[in-house]
């Protein structure tokens, strides 16, 4: 108690503190997904409206960020990874974190539905409870497939996106949803084998601790398989076209190639090449989840001179 | 009034100060920008509530009845003079309240004179409001005249 105040003298928050509350990194993902989600959509969107709705989304997935650090303060400060987070590291109270969390979540949806309509203020307010509740306070301690049903989350900003534009759900933002969703799995569990993780030591199941590394790697396969008919699947939608399509095959092979390298090793294998091989389908993973968006994009970019879709 | 006295707080702050003197700035250009693009969008002019210098549609109805009201006053007021009038020639004129008399008379006659120019359509919307708003004096002169206390 007594080093913590006083490191709470020498460091006094700022705004930059405040903001790493928000964990920037995932907004970035959010916002790029979100934003394809948008553009994609039949309906067209004003500039402005559109701006404002992915800032929103944004601060709302900052917002529930920073309930999940409050909530997860205390193992955050035990996970070397994590120890230099706003909260554990003294700069920020606690108090102070679930008080910005709780005021952007309500800020962000209201502004939502203002600008926007009631379907995606709420798709967005689900979304931040199902990360900050579901995920955060609820799945994250208590099963070694946390990571699978928490990563929902960061599946609904295109859906959110989509929503913003034509007010509704459809097949299409459902597959966006789902391709994210059947893609976390193997890109965060091939994370989780090679980075030597504290996570035990905090109390967390984590797939690789619980079932050890065998069982992720068949984990990591099996994802992988349940992840191609959505990823390809999407190029047969509205949104789809022959440059999604050749995307989408060429990244599967590419995918899949790089899983059942990972499946295939055993662990005196995977340490004898210091996991090369799970280091590089993680790396592939981050190429799969943008260039498929990206390709999503450039279909709907190509539209206005009859180039994109079918 | 500024603050004079310089305190460590004020330049250990600064920083954050700012950036909430940004982060408010920048949300009142938000809305403001949003506004202003919400109302573009509406796109039709017939949406917005500004009738400041025509009959707004909604109140023609109204402005209709307002007329059949004021034919309606002008028959019963002089139905009412009629009868006053044989009841007075069987009487002692002297029982008559001139005042009373007077008052009805210029309510009778302004709301016949407004019906006239209605039927000219020299008195529309706002204009036939305003005459119809004016013979209320008569009429509650007329009305304060014929109370018991008033004789």
């Amino acid at each position: 108690m007594t080093d913590v105040s006083l490191e709470q003298t020498s460091h006094e928050a700022g705004m930059g503190d405040y903001f790493a509350l928000l964990k920037p990194r995932v907004m970035s993902l959010v916002v790029f997904t979100a934003l394809v989600g948008l553009v994609v959509a039949p309906v067209p969107v004003h500039p402005f409206i559109a701006f404002v709705a992915i800032l929103c989304i944004a601060v709302g997935a900052g917002a529930s960020g920073a309930l999940n650090m409050w909530w997860d303060a205390d193992i955050d400060r035990i996970m070397r990874r994590t120890a230099k987070r706003p909260i554990p590291s003294g700069k920020v109270q606690p108090g102070e974190a679930l008080g910005l969390g709780l005021t952007l979540s309500a800020f962000s949806v209201i502004l939502l539905a203002l600008a926007t309509n009631f379907l995606a203020a709420g798709l967005l307010a689900f979304t931040i409870f199902f990360y900050a509740v579901i995920y955060s306070m609820w799945l994250k301690r208590s099963t070694p497939q946390n990571i699978v049903i928490g990563g929902a989350a960061g599946a609904f900003p295109p859906m959110i996106g989509w929503a913003v534009a034509t007010g509704g759900v459809s097949l299409e933002s459902i597959l966006m949803f789902a391709l994210i969703f059947m893609w976390t799995p193997p890109h965060f569990w091939a994370l989780a084998i090679f980075v030597k993780s504290d996570y035990g030591n905090a109390g967390v199941p984590m797939l690789t601790e619980t079932h050890g590394r065998r069982v992720t790697r068949n984990h990591i396969m099996g994802y992988m398989i349940a992840l191609m008919p959505v990823a390809i699947g999407i190029a047969f939608t509205s949104i789809g076209g022959p440059i999604y399509l050749a995307t989408a095959v060429v990244l599967n092979l590419w995918f899949l190639k790089a899983c059942v390298r990972v499946w295939r090793r055993d662990e005196t294998q995977a340490e004898a090449d210091n996991f090369a091989a799970e280091k590089a389908a993680f790396k592939v993973s981050l190429y799969y989840l943008f260039l498929h968006f990206s390709a999503l994009l450039a279909e709907a970019a190509l539209r206005p001179w009859g180039l994109g879709g079918w | 009034m500024s603050i004079k006295v310089e305190h460590e707080l004020h330049q250990r702050r600064k920083g954050r100060n700012m950036g909430l003197l940004g982060l408010l700035l920048a949300f009142v250009a938000l809305v403001f920008l949003l506004t202003v693009v919400k109302v573009q969008e509406l796109g039709d002019a017939s949406k917005f509530q500004g009738y400041d210098h025509v009959v707004q549609p909604a109140l023609v109805p109204l402005d209709r009845i307002g007329s059949q009201l004021m034919g309606a006053a002008v028959w019963l007021l002089g139905l009412s003079l009629v009868i006053g009038a044989t009841d007075w020639g069987q009487r002692d004129l002297a029982a008559v309240a001139a005042p009373k008399l007077i008052a009805a008379l210029i309510t009778w006659l302004a709301c016949f004179w407004i019906v006239v120019q209605r039927r000219r359509q020299r008195l529309q919307g706002a204009s036939f409001a305003r005459a119809s708003l004016l013979v209320a004096i008569p009429a509650i002169i007329a009305l304060y005249l014929s109370l018991p206390t008033s004789r």
